[in-house]
């Protein structure tokens, strides 16, 4: 009887070093992660500060190459002409790559307010085309759309951000690829969506980079060795196709180019063709 | 951040030779704190024929939007002194303040001001970062009826 009591005093003192361990563990923990949360809010609002004051000296650079360019200053020589639309594309890839940094931890928190419409995905590609065009040629590549004569394509969708996922995917095909050609292509899916392909003939993709790839922060190293960007474009891409409903991913072998590719439901009242 | 640089001054010279709009023509009211956009948008504006009265703070805006002939007011957000939405506010809360017709031409995009912006009858909310000179002198021009 008496060891029996011994054996339950022992097991209870124990159990009673096993539950303080475990709160002080639980408490370190915490502390931790209360830490690790409070750094990842100094970041995100650093970041939104620094994007934001970036965005004035880029406002005003664009405004100023649009009033030479637009003769504000005088007649402009086709060289310069040429120059300026140089300057402006690097200009516009500032903006968009600031925004992103904006929108990063907006999208995340659910503070970003969408603007839900319904937006003709083929509208949205050809908008996406002749944007890049002249800078796709002035890397002498060559750049194809590809939209079926009939294609059922309305989805609803914010169309500024699905503007902006169809930019960061043509915009990264033209920035990786140095010969060859970047295609845009749609096509209806049999389930009843629409997905958007952007193919480049570049340098590829290796299995291990896919998996990381739509993660935050990850960025692609190049042939040169060189890692360019923030690392936050196909996170956010990810982000917006997800919030609408889509999926998004990529298609590569290592030295056969790439695709990346969105699916989205097409919107249900427009399923018939249009 | 937030400093001004020195170098950033408004410089007093006009590089470009701009002819000064007449006097009875549309009056903008510029209330912006970084002088180098100011500049340009003035100088943009005076381009179109416009007649730009321009502040560099919440304060001095609400001085000019009270005392003088406005026909358009474009005003940024984050300025020294005095918010733009701040001043907004006062300039609401004035008899005559409650018709000037106002675009927010900023580069802050929180989802909490441009509620607050429309709230206080703010006919557009434009993004700097978004637009060229020419497409915000477009917007003007279309609500001045020109």
């Amino acid at each position: 009887m008496e060891i029996r009591q011994e054996h339950l005093l022992l097991f209870s003192l124990v159990n009673f070093v096993l539950l303080i361990i475990a709160i002080v563990v639980a408490v370190i923990n915490s502390r931790k992660y209360g830490k690790i949360k409070e750094v990842d809010k100094e970041k995100d609002e650093f970041i939104s500060m620094a994007a934001h004051e970036l965005r004035a000296p880029l406002t005003a650079i664009k405004g100023y190459l649009s009033m030479i360019v637009e003769g504000d200053a005088g007649e402009v020589s086709p060289k310069a002409r040429g120059f300026l639309a140089d300057a402006s594309a690097v200009n516009e890839r500032l903006v968009r790559l600031v925004n992103n940094m904006l929108n990063v931890s907006r999208i995340e928190q659910g503070r970003l307010v969408f603007q839900m419409d319904k937006l003709h995905l083929a509208r949205a590609a050809r908008s996406a085309f002749d944007a890049f065009r002249a800078e796709a040629e002035r890397k002498d590549l060559e750049i194809l759309l590809e939209i079926p004569e009939k294609i059922s394509d309305v989805v609803f969708v914010d169309p500024d951000k699905i503007d902006e996922v169809i930019a960061n995917l043509v915009s990264n095909a033209v920035k990786f690829t140095n010969e060859g050609f970047v295609k845009i292509k749609l096509l209806n899916l049999q389930e009843g969506g629409i997905r958007l392909e952007v193919i480049d003939s570049g340098p590829g993709i290796s299995a291990e980079e896919q998996k990381k790839l739509f993660r935050k922060f990850y960025r692609v190293e190049s042939t040169s060795g060189k890692t360019i960007g923030t690392g936050l474009g196909l996170y956010i891409c990810k982000l917006l196709i997800e919030k609408f409903s889509g999926k998004i991913g990529l298609i590569s072998n290592d030295d056969k180019g790439s695709t990346f590719w969105f699916e989205l439901p097409i919107s249900k009242s427009d399923r018939e063709i249009s | 951040m937030g400093d001004q640089d020195p170098q950033t001054k408004l410089p007093q010279e006009e590089p470009m030779a701009v002819q000064e709009p007449a006097s009875d023509a549309p009056t903008v009211l510029f209330i912006e704190d970084d002088p180098l956009l100011l500049k340009m948008y003035e100088t943009k504006f005076k381009s179109e024929g416009l007649r730009v009265l321009a502040a560099q703070d919440g304060e001095e805006g609400l001085r000019l939007a009270t005392n003088e002939r406005i026909d358009l007011i474009i005003l940024d957000l984050m300025m020294p002194k005095l918010s733009g939405l701040d001043m907004l506010e006062r300039l609401r809360s004035q008899a005559h303040g409650k018709s000037h017709v106002v675009i927010v031409l900023t580069n802050l995009t929180k989802e909490d001001e441009i509620k607050r912006a429309m709230d206080l009858g703010v006919k557009e909310y434009l993004v700097k970062a978004d637009l060229t000179p020419n497409e915000v002198a477009a917007k003007v021009k279309a609500y001045l009826g020109k």
